[in-house]
């Protein structure tokens, strides 16, 4: 500041030493204003400079965070990356562990195929081995009528030459050569091939067929034709001309066997029937007590030989094919319903239960032979309750619907007895046998019934059997396919009838139903419109309740246990006094048109078919009870002697030789149609009568001696016809039994006696009469 | 060597030259534009010194006898005993760039036995750096260089350099000196310091400066000077700018502001301002600057005294150091003569721009903002 101040007092101070002062201060206010500026340059830069930085500051911090936030998101970048490639490689690595599965799978699947070819070709060796060795001729064409392949067996059985057995040779060719060589049907000429291509032409080619050629060298050949799927087919070859000359050997030493068991059976009950009916006779007489015992034993020692006797006779007709099947509309509900209605006396009377199970939906119609049907049930059910002494038995039905429309119906018989060792099922169905020999002596039977049921069942095409039953006892069972069956038609009722169905009065009626349920149905029906109503459940307690009291009118069920409706109906009608002339209207499912002659033969005044409908019962039932009363003249005629009532099955049994009380001849009968004629033109009229009867009663003879049962019906019928237009009431009684009652050959030939008898006594009173 | 000073004033006109130089061969004379331009000055230096070669430019005031002066000329006038110079003037007028100009000058002055070369450009049209580039190219990295770039006050508006003629615009004169005789000696020193943030160069174009940090780089000058962007150029000198090659962190040089152009919003510097470099404001302080000078007469007179030899020193600082220091000027020219021995003549000037060796590098470049200081002596 010296030299600052010495500088500027230097300026204010001219050369010749004289002091400016104005200068001095306008040096000196330079200075300050100098420093002033000066100070205030560094107080704005400094200002400025601070600014800046703080400004330099921010900008860095923000770039700061802004690279923090660049630096996270590389990290973030970064570590996803890696999670990136983590994935990537996991990738890489499921899809090598593919690639190496799919190898393996590969490896696995040419090995499989390998081992599959190895396999294809053991068995192709296997199968030309089997080829070569077979018993049969075999070969096979594709769709192109061109040989496949044939074997050995086949070249040998032609004795084909090998260029025509080279794959690709037409059938046709191969025919042409069998036939030119006399190994097909016998005819050589070459027009039989055409023929033959024709024929063949013709057949359905998608199933199995079978012919049996015979050759010119007497050969037979057994030629089966298969369908191969896609086309083409094989034929097997086999010689059966060995086998089918030991058969027919066979079969004709059976069949002569049979015949002869049956014409023996057929010749031993004949005087068996002799025995039975001269002990009958005998036991009529006053006897001491210990004749009758012994009679009595006689008796059912008869009695039981005559069943063995059936029985043989039965199966030997079955097995030398002398049974037809008969085809006819059937309820399968009502033949078990019969059946068990039939055993629950006995099963009651041995303490056992007897149930009854059918399936639900079973088919109410049926086609078929409802005879063989109930005789196998009855015989399964008869065995259940044999050899059952404690629990019960029960019959289980089911069924199914087959492809051709037909229903296979499957019958069970259940029962809780001894069972049967398992050793022992194959050989029951066998003749003659039974679980083991002392079955025979503790249940007696001949053993034959299985084998009768089995005969039964194969000709219906079923099939039988047995299973043991976990619980003990054994299950039977059978199943057959049958066509459906059409509901009995209805007679037509008379219109005019149909306006009574209001009750003219209450009447007072008995129900005769075995069926609860239909007992209870009916009983409803008839109890609404004000009719008084008893109710039984079999044949035997009608009788006694018509004996007890008095009815209007009887509801009689035809199927019913310990004694049919139409038994019961010939009782009543054989009572003593008014009653017998008790209107009985029979109810039957039975309602085929053959039937209404056996009901009305019976003494029943009118019929309704079940299921029965309201308006039907009440227009039959006003009809009945308001009608005349019954034919007591004709009805006293059927009823000589009183039946006794609620004796033993074997007495029951003979209530068919009631027709022996039966009056001879109705002469009122040929008095009704000879009205008016002459003696002369009588006695021609009848002229025929001995000779057509003699003529009848040998063929009916003839017939049952084949075995042929519908043919004895058939005859039996015309018999009947006969004999009724004469008014030969018994005769027509007996032959009438025989048509409709007759279930078998031997029933129809216990007839034959008496019908014998009846003929010519019958003759005898016509000449006496005439 | 025989050196002596003179200083002429409006009111007293030239002063008395000492005795023993009347046979000089060299006269430096540096003085206000409009004192030396229509050539007097030249004509009267001729008549007192007539072998010899007579050399000025007008500056932004004159430095004679520990005082600055405006108005004035000073003279500085050395007659050697054994050392030869030669003079060469190019002119740029015709296009001719700096770097060409300086090669021009160069190898003109090129000799086996040319020891250093002092020149005196014109300080607005010429880039003294490409210049100084172009100079030692063609001189060979053996010749030290300095001098200084012409001045015009504060005004800025045209600078005058002569020759043994009238000053005139556009012109440089370069003296070479020759022989193992002379002895020159060079000392550079700024005091400024940098302050605030560094910035970066991120357009230019040689010495025009358009943006930093990606900003106009005039913008932050008007900032910075407030009311005084007013004055700008002149009061840009206030704010040198340091720039660093990022590629040699320790060379960093001041560079001062010639022009500015509002429009574009650049500046023109006394120097490049590479693209690339960074830069930083400085500002100075009276005391710092004052011990910048100090220190550069100090670097200046290391050579050995020879009691046979007279010593010339020839200061040149910038125009913006007395811009800032205002009267305090003095401070810095005392702390100069402060260091050199009694037997030195001095003179010197404010000028656009310094050329001299770097203190650290020893690389002879453009200066901004420093007070260099060349002695010349020449051995016995």
């Amino acid at each position: 500041m010296h030299r600052l101040i010495s500088n500027q007092l230097a300026k204010a101070t001219d050369a010749v030493g004289n002091f400016n002062p104005d200068i001095l201060l306008g040096l000196v206010s330079s200075a300050y204003q100098q420093f002033d500026k000066d100070r205030s340059r560094a107080d704005r830069a400094t200002r400025l400079m601070i600014a800046e930085v703080d400004e330099l500051n921010r900008e860095r911090t923000a770039t700061l965070e802004a690279l923090a936030t660049q630096n996270k998101l590389l990290a973030d970048f970064s570590a996803n990356l890696e999670q990136r490639v983590a994935e990537r490689t996991a990738a890489a690595d499921a899809a090598a562990d593919l690639a190496r599965q799919a190898r393996d799978h590969m490896v696995h699947e040419i090995e499989g195929r390998q081992r599959v070819e190895e396999e294809m070709r053991t068995q192709n060796r296997r199968f030309d081995v089997a080829l070569k060795n077979m018993s049969h001729g075999l070969c096979m064409f594709d769709d192109q009528e061109q040989l496949v392949l044939s074997n050995s067996r086949y070249a040998e059985m032609y004795r084909m030459p090998p260029e025509l057995l080279k794959p690709g040779t037409r059938y046709r060719d191969l025919m042409a050569y069998r036939i030119t060589t006399g190994f097909m049907m016998g005819d050589s000429s070459p027009a039989a091939l055409e023929v033959f291509l024709e024929q063949r032409a013709r057949m359905p080619k998608d199933v199995v067929s079978s012919r049996v050629d015979e050759f010119h060298d007497g050969r037979l050949i057994c030629i089966t034709r298969h369908p191969m799927e896609g086309g083409g087919w094989v034929t097997t070859h086999l010689d059966i001309t060995e086998r089918e000359r030991l058969n027919a050997g066979l079969q004709a030493a059976n069949k002569a066997k049979s015949e002869f068991l049956a014409t023996m059976s057929h010749e031993i009950r004949t005087p068996m029937n002799g025995v039975l009916g001269t002990l009958e006779l005998v036991l009529d007489t006053a006897l001491t007590s210990t004749q009758k015992m012994l009679t009595v034993t006689a008796r059912d020692s008869a009695v039981g030989l005559l069943g063995i006797l059936n029985d043989i006779l039965d199966y030997s007709k079955l097995e030398a094919a002398k049974v037809e099947l008969e085809v006819g509309s059937f309820s399968p509900e009502q033949v078990m319903d019969d059946v068990v209605s039939l055993f629950l006396p006995m099963a009651t009377s041995k303490g056992l239960n007897i149930d009854l199970s059918i399936a639900t939906g079973l088919p109410m119609w049926l086609a078929g032979d409802v005879t063989r049907v109930r005789q196998v049930l009855t015989n399964l059910v008869g065995n259940a309750i044999k050899f059952t002494s404690h629990g019960g038995v029960r019959v289980n039905s089911g069924f199914q619907l087959l492809e051709d429309g037909r229903t296979l119906v499957r019958f069970e018989v259940i029962d809780s007895g001894v069972g049967i060792p398992a050793d022992a099922v194959e050989r029951l169905f066998m003749r003659f046998t039974q679980s083991d020999n002392s079955t025979t002596r503790k249940f007696g039977g001949t053993g034959l019934g299985l084998a009768i049921c089995k005969q039964i069942i194969d000709l219906m095409g079923g099939r039988i059997g047995v299973d043991a039953v976990a619980s003990g006892g054994c299950r039977f069972w059978f199943e057959a396919a049958f066509v459906a069956g059409s509901q009995p038609v209805a007679f037509p009722v008379d219109e005019a009838d149909q306006a009574s169905c209001q009750p003219t009065r209450p009447f007072s009626i008995l129900i005769a139903d075995d069926n609860r349920v239909n007992r209870m149905i009916v009983q409803m029906m008839l109890t609404k419109q004000g009719h008084a109503v008893d109710t039984v459940v079999n044949g035997r307690e009608a009788v006694e309740a018509v004996m007890r009291s008095t009815y209007d009118v009887v509801l009689m069920d035809v199927q019913m246990p310990e004694m049919d409706g139409p038994t019961a109906t010939r009782a009543i009608r054989a009572l003593v006094g008014p009653k017998r002339a008790t209107k009985i209207i029979a109810l039957t499912a039975n309602a085929m048109p053959g039937h209404r002659e056996e009901y009305l033969g019976a003494g029943m005044n009118d019929y309704v078919s079940k299921p029965i409908a309201a308006k039907v019962l009440f227009s039959v039932l006003n009809r009945v009870a308001a009608g005349p009363a019954s034919d007591v003249a004709m009805l006293a005629k059927t009823a000589a002697t009183a039946v006794t009532i609620g004796g033993t099955p074997a007495e029951l049994m003979a209530v068919d030789d009631l027709h022996l009380q039966l009056p001879l001849v109705d002469s009122s009968v040929i008095a009704g149609w000879s009205h008016g004629m002459a003696a002369t033109e009588v006695a021609d009229a009848l002229g025929f009568v001995p000779d057509e009867s003699a003529r009848s009663l040998n063929e009916i003879k003839n017939a049952l001696a084949a075995g042929d049962l519908v043919e004895a019906k058939r005859i039996a019928h015309r018999l009947k016809g006969m004999a009724g237009s004469l008014g030969a009431v018994r005769l027509a009684a007996i032959a009438r039994s025989i048509e409709i009652d007759a279930r078998s050959i031997e029933s129809a030939a216990q007839k034959i006696d008496m019908l014998e008898v009846a003929a010519n006594e019958t003759l005898k009173q016509l000449r006496m009469s005439a | 060597m025989k050196a002596g000073n003179l200083l002429w004033s409006p009111v007293t006109g030239w002063s008395t030259p000492r005795t023993g130089i009347a046979n000089a061969q060299l006269v430096l004379y540096f003085g206000t534009r409009s004192v030396i331009a229509s050539g007097d000055r030249f004509h009267e230096l001729r008549a007192m010194f007539p072998q010899a070669a007579i050399v000025g430019c007008s500056t932004g005031g004159q430095i004679f006898a520990g005082d600055v002066s405006d108005d004035t000329v000073a003279a500085i006038v050395m007659q050697f005993a054994k050392t030869q110079i030669a003079v060469v003037v190019q002119s740029v007028v015709g296009g001719l760039t700096a770097y060409d100009a300086g090669q021009n000058i160069g190898s003109s002055l090129s000799r086996p036995d040319l020891k250093s070369i002092f020149v005196l450009s014109d300080g607005l049209l010429i880039n003294g750096s490409r210049l100084v580039a172009g100079i030692l190219e063609s001189a060979g990295p053996h010749v030290t260089l300095a001098g200084g770039l012409a001045g015009d006050g504060d005004e800025f508006q045209t600078t005058i350099v002569g020759a043994n003629d009238t000053p005139s615009s556009g012109r440089i004169a370069a003296i070479g000196f020759y022989g193992s005789a002379v002895s020159i000696g060079h000392g550079c020193a700024g005091g400024w310091d940098e302050f605030g943030p560094k910035r970066r160069i991120t357009r230019s174009v040689g010495n025009v400066l358009f943006e930093l940090d990606n900003k106009p780089a005039l913008d932050l000058y008007e900032r910075y000077l407030g009311d005084e962007a007013a004055g700008l150029p002149s009061t840009g000198l206030l704010y040198p700018l340091l720039i660093n090659d990022p590629a040699n962190s320790a060379h960093s040089i001041v560079r001062t502001i010639l022009a500015v152009d509002p429009e574009k919003r650049s500046m023109t510097f006394a120097g490049d301002v590479p693209m690339g470099w960074s830069a930083q404001l400085m500002r100075g302080h009276l005391d710092r600057l004052a011990d910048g000078a100090s220190e550069a007469a100090r670097q200046a007179s290391v050579l050995p005294a020879n009691p046979d030899s007279d010593v010339a020193a020839i200061m040149v600082s910038c125009i913006g150091r007395r811009l800032l220091m205002g009267q305090n000027v003095i401070d810095e020219i005392a702390a100069a003569d402060a260091s050199f021995g009694e037997t030195v003549r001095s003179v010197g000037f404010y000028s656009y721009g310094e050329i001299s060796p770097h203190a650290v590098s020893g690389m002879c470049e453009l200066h901004n903002q420093t007070m260099t200081i060349t002695t010349i002596k020449e051995a016995a």
